[in-house]
């Protein structure tokens, strides 16, 4: 241990610790985190007093087509109604969409993820019940999500509940995928087959080892997951099969979509900028925060984090010779010291 | 005696980690001569592998800063050479054998791939094709390279004044006129069926043989200095004893200046012309091999002797030395032998001991001369 | 030892008897899924239709859904694709427009990976610093920008900007010749004609960029990463040790290992790909599968093709899965250590 450095935490890998590691080390992803962290405050209060925008989704204010001015501050479009206040009173609606869609594909998805992982030995009821489910998972991957929502939608019917159940119809194999590579890779881990050797439960191997190590990827995949649905979400909208516009509740694609069509973009091109830009602000918090995060889950790139940063796996004894190499010592995200000892 | 083609003078290397800072390498100075070999021998840990990638400026900056000195390459100082140009001196200038055999070797590429891209590099170069080094003090000059070598026997003569004819015939080499030339540098490093290994893949392959192939890499590149960082260490005992005659060989054959690193002393007394022994990033005694491992004159190299199992004397415990290798960040001062020095005294902990000649009056820079960095060098043969 | 040539054929003949039942359980998913809500297709897809299509629809509707599906499947082999509501048959349509989409795709994966790949290697060799921030933000900002707001921007005020077309394959309604591939530019090359191909060349770039822009951080970001994981490596700094530049030691040694991984990525943007046609095609009135889909489904307001959508998603899914296995015989044959056998 080096000199003059405190000695390394017993858990130097829980979940907040890394989160605010890499908010520390990557200014993109501390922008974003603080962009969420705003966009979430509005959504909370507009969805608790609606009537905190100046107007109403509806309301004719009899300006039209003003462009964007102190009393109007993304303008008014043709029915004269306030384009500011159809944006945020859209938000809760798509920020809503985008955190049911992928929490729900995550739920469902993780689950299966982790049965198909942790029961795959063959020739048991859990080892065919892994193969239907990875079976299953592969011919949902083929589609493109997109698409396929899309068809599910115009089957089950135009409107915001059967977008949404189309959508994430289509979204939870990502999540299968992911948990059972996870799951997988943890698995064959050395200190988890020595645990396994040395007699511990599958059970206890399932909760201590597997689950806690498949929950950050996951929720760093959530996370960039939230800003795919949104966009999904409203290119559904904007092909005019989700969200009708103008309506009582307004929806970022189905603005998008109307005013488009409706050839406002060259004569009066805030009206379309407005709901855009809301979707590509969104999106793109969500998109720093997790590209982010995803970098020190990454074993790829986790080494270079870990370069960058402050490192706290202190140099060992000879830090002349093991680093100028790069090698340093991976460690996996929240196996503490403890665990290892336990295993070992 | 002739200049010595490398010249590292008082060079100094710092790590720098989080806000801790190391001093890996502190004021080494050695000087490499043509056909010559130095051998650099110390524990894990002493510096001895920064030193050696830090010569062709290997090594990343940051974490790694070269505090002071000079490595004067053919008269052109290396530390002051921008980044651009490093690959000019790299290869063909200074040459590199690696550690670690395994990894060393491109997986993607096949054996012929790799040897064929060193001689194509050391081919451009000697045409002229390529921009030849102009940083530093001296414009440096390829053609001043010694290259009456076994390897350029054994290719077709080169002709310098046909320049472009040379360069339009070696674009227009065919393959199988790459092979002959890559065949004869398998065949050089003893490789059996070179045919077969030429189209294979390095996962194909063991240990030994990438590590060969590394070794005709670095060979057939020509380079008037060869670093081999730990060449055998990674190896069986017996392929080791193989690449170590095998080196021997070129060294006779090539005239090449070797700085051979190891921790290892029997393979330093066979192959190395003179030694350095490192301790905690500095040079502690340095020699010709045969004095300094019979008459050593610091208490770490004689420590080192002892602790060290001999081929002739294998009854007895093996002995350990007292103590550890210092941590670079907590250094003792004066002397960082004095912890576990035996003839420790207090001027040890208040003064750094020069490097200073066995023989007094002896000229230590040019590294022929014994000398030793120990304020009681003369009391050092009494000790057990 | 060594790779033989004849094993390669054994390796892609293995992978392709994995996807038969692969499609064969699209096509079950995407008949279901569109079967979902009996009570609702009729009206959903044929709304302005006639009483007598409707009367039609709802007779096939009533029969068991098994039967339906098995008449669908044996239609499906048939190459009888169904039709629309004007009667237009899909899969002539559809063998019509798919040339147009692939040269779009193919385009855009041209972009991604001239564009996508470099930009990765460089904020791998600047990780940390402003130009990997700056390559972040760029490959971040298409990832957020939905295909129709980038589309939109890109006709309306990128092509005036530029002096670029934003509708169509040639400025020109009709061309004088024949086209023999339905590629723009291929079918332009192939007559001769410079100024046709240069025409159909600034038709294609805008909204093969916008295509482009949109998925290229997933090929940015897995180069970075492969880059990253490979650099410290030994032999990038055996390479190194050799005298090649920078360059060459980048590009050269250390690409040509982390393109292992991107090439399966690059498979898997497929699906992007061809979800953004959807969008890109309708914007710049590309007369592709995209633009097929769009009024199949209904899109801004058109009349809805049952028949034409079904088909659209079984052949996006087909392509996916093509494009998987093109990316799994990639691998196979970039990585030396893939046995073949």
């Amino acid at each position: 241990m080096a000199a003059g450095k405190k000695p390394a935490a017993a858990r130097p890998d829980s979940g907040l610790r890394v989160i605010w590691r890499v908010l520390r080390s990557n200014p993109l992803s501390l922008a974003g985190f603080v962009l969420i962290v705003f966009i979430a405050l509005v959504a909370v209060v507009v969805t608790v007093d609606p009537h905190i925008v100046p107007y109403g989704p509806q309301q004719i204010t009899g300006a039209y087509h003003s462009p964007p001015s102190s009393s109007h501050w993304f303008g008014t479009d043709g029915n004269s109604f306030d384009i500011y206040s159809n944006v945020v009173l859209a938000l809760p609606l798509d920020l809503g969409i985008g955190i049911l869609i992928a929490g729900t594909a995550l739920i469902a998805g993780g689950w299966l993820g982790l049965i198909a992982g942790f029961f795959d030995r063959p020739g048991t009821v859990g080892g065919a019940l892994s193969v239907v489910i990875m079976r299953v998972t592969d011919v949902f991957l083929s589609f493109p999500s997109l698409i396929l929502a899309l068809a599910i939608t115009r089957a089950l019917g135009l409107g915001v509940g059967p977008t949404v159940l189309a959508i994430g119809l289509t979204w939870w194999p990502y999540y299968v995928r992911l948990v059972r590579g996870e799951v997988l890779a943890v698995k064959n881990l050395p200190y988890v087959v020595a645990a396994r050797a040395s007699g511990v439960s599958e059970w206890r191997i399932l909760t201590r080892h597997v689950v806690r190590n498949v929950l950050e990827p996951l929720v760093v995949y959530f996370t960039l997951d939230v800003g795919t649905v949104l966009v999904t979400y409203s290119t559904i909208g904007f092909i005019g099969v989700a969200s009708k516009y103008p309506g009582p509740q307004p929806e970022w694609g189905a603005m998008l979509a109307f005013y488009q069509s409706s050839g406002a973009i060259n004569a009066y091109p805030w009206e379309v900028f407005a709901p855009g830009a809301a979707i590509f602000i969104t999106v793109f918090a969500f998109s720093l925060l997790g590209d982010g995060l995803r970098d020190i889950l990454d074993p790829r790139t986790r080494r270079a984090f870990v370069r960058g940063s402050r490192s706290h796996d202190p140099p060992s004894e000879t830090p002349a010779e093991s680093l100028p190499s790069g090698t340093v010592a991976p460690s996996m995200p929240g196996v503490s010291a403890a665990d290892r000892g336990a295993a070992s | 005696m002739t200049e010595p083609v490398l010249d590292v003078q008082h060079l100094s290397i710092t790590y720098t980690v989080g806000a801790g800072s190391f001093p890996a390498v502190t004021d080494v100075s050695l000087q490499l001569y043509p056909g010559r070999v130095v051998g650099i021998v110390g524990e894990t840990g002493c510096g001895k592998s920064t030193l050696a990638k830090a010569i062709p400026r290997l090594l990343p900056e940051p974490p790694a800063t070269i505090g002071g000195g000079k490595v004067v390459f053919r008269g052109t100082d290396l530390v002051k050479v921008s980044k651009r140009q490093l690959p000019m001196v790299r290869g063909t200038g200074i040459g590199m054998i690696f550690q670690e055999p395994l990894n060393s070797l491109n997986p993607a590429y096949r054996v012929f791939d790799q040897v064929a891209e060193s001689i194509r590099i050391r081919h451009y170069r000697d045409m002229g094709y390529v921009k030849t080094f102009q940083g530093g003090e001296v414009p440096f000059d390829y053609s001043k390279r010694p290259t009456e070598t076994v390897a350029s026997s054994l290719t077709k003569p080169f002709v310098p004044d046909g320049a472009v004819g040379e360069i339009v015939r070696d674009r227009l080499r065919t393959r199988s006129d790459f092979r002959k030339e890559v065949l004869e540098y398998l065949r050089l490093v003893r490789i059996n069926d070179p045919e077969t290994i030429l189209d294979l893949f390095p996962h194909e392959l063991s240990g030994g043989m990438r590590q060969r192939i590394m070794i005709a890499m670095a060979l057939s590149e020509k380079p008037s200095v060869l670093i081999a960082d730990e060449p055998t260490s990674a190896l069986d005992v017996t392929i080791q004893a193989q690449v170590l005659t095998l080196m021997k060989e070129l060294i006779d054959e090539v005239q090449t200046a070797i700085l051979f690193i190891s921790h290892d002393l029997g393979v330093i007394a066979e192959t190395a012309d003179e030694v350095g022994v490192m301790y905690a990033g500095q040079i502690v005694e340095y020699g010709p091999v045969a004095e300094v491992f019979h008459n050593p004159r610091h208490p770490y190299t004689k420590a080192l002797l002892r602790a060290a199992p001999t081929r002739y004397k294998s009854e007895g415990p093996l002995s350990a030395m007292a103590g550890s290798v210092p941590n670079l960040s907590r250094l003792p001062s004066g002397c960082r032998f004095n912890p576990r020095c035996p003839l420790v005294q207090p001027l040890c902990r208040e003064k750094m001991p020069p490097l200073d000649p066995v023989v007094p009056g002896e000229v230590v820079v040019g590294g022929r001369a014994h000398a030793s960095a120990c304020f009681f060098q003369s009391e050092v043969p009494n000790l057990p | 030892m060594g790779r033989n040539p004849s094993d390669l054929i054994v390796f892609i003949v293995k992978r392709l008897v994995q996807l038969i039942p692969v499609l064969f359980g699209v096509i079950v998913l995407t008949f279901f899924f569109t079967h979902l809500d009996l009570t609702n297709v009729c009206n959903e897809w044929y709304p302005h239709a006639g009483a007598a299509t409707i009367h039609n629809c709802e007779a096939s509707v009533n029969q068991p859904l098994l039967n339906q599906f098995w008449q669908y499947l044996i239609n499906l082999l048939h190459g009888n694709w169904g039709a629309d509501v004007y009667g237009a048959a899909v899969y002539p349509a559809i063998a019509a427009a798919l040339p147009a989409t692939l040269e779009l795709v193919f385009a855009a994966l041209f972009l991604m990976i001239v564009i996508g790949i470099p930009l990765g290697v460089i904020a791998a060799q600047y990780s940390g610093r402003w130009a990997d921030h700056l390559v972040r933000v760029f490959y971040l900002s298409g990832w957020a920008t939905p295909t129709y707001l980038g589309a939109v921007i890109a006709a309306v005020f990128l092509g005036p900007l530029l002096g670029l077309p934003s509708g169509g394959e040639y400025s020109t309604k009709v061309v004088p010749f024949v086209q023999y591939t339905h590629m723009s530019v291929i079918d332009a090359m192939l007559a001769g004609s410079l100024p046709y191909t240069v025409d159909a060349l600034e038709h294609l770039i805008l909204p093969a960029t916008v295509l482009a822009f949109i998925n290229m951080g997933i090929a940015t970001r897995m180069t970075r990463a492969s880059m990253l994981e490979v650099l410290p490596l030994d032999y990038v700094r055996s390479a190194r040790m050799k005298g090649l530049s920078e360059f060459w030691v980048l590009y050269k040694h250390a690409l040509r290992n982390a393109l292992i991984t991107t090439t399966t990525v690059l498979g898997i943007t497929a699906g992007g790909l061809l979800s953004g046609t959807v969008v890109v095609e309708e914007v710049f009135l590309w007369p592709g599968i995209g633009q097929y889909a769009y009024t199949s489904i209904g899109g801004g307001g058109s009349v809805p093709n049952f028949a034409g959508a079904i088909a659209v998603v079984i052949i996006f899914a087909v392509a996916v899965v093509a494009a998987n296995l093109i990316a799994d015989i990639l691998y196979g044959v970039l990585d030396p250590r893939v046995d073949w056998r």
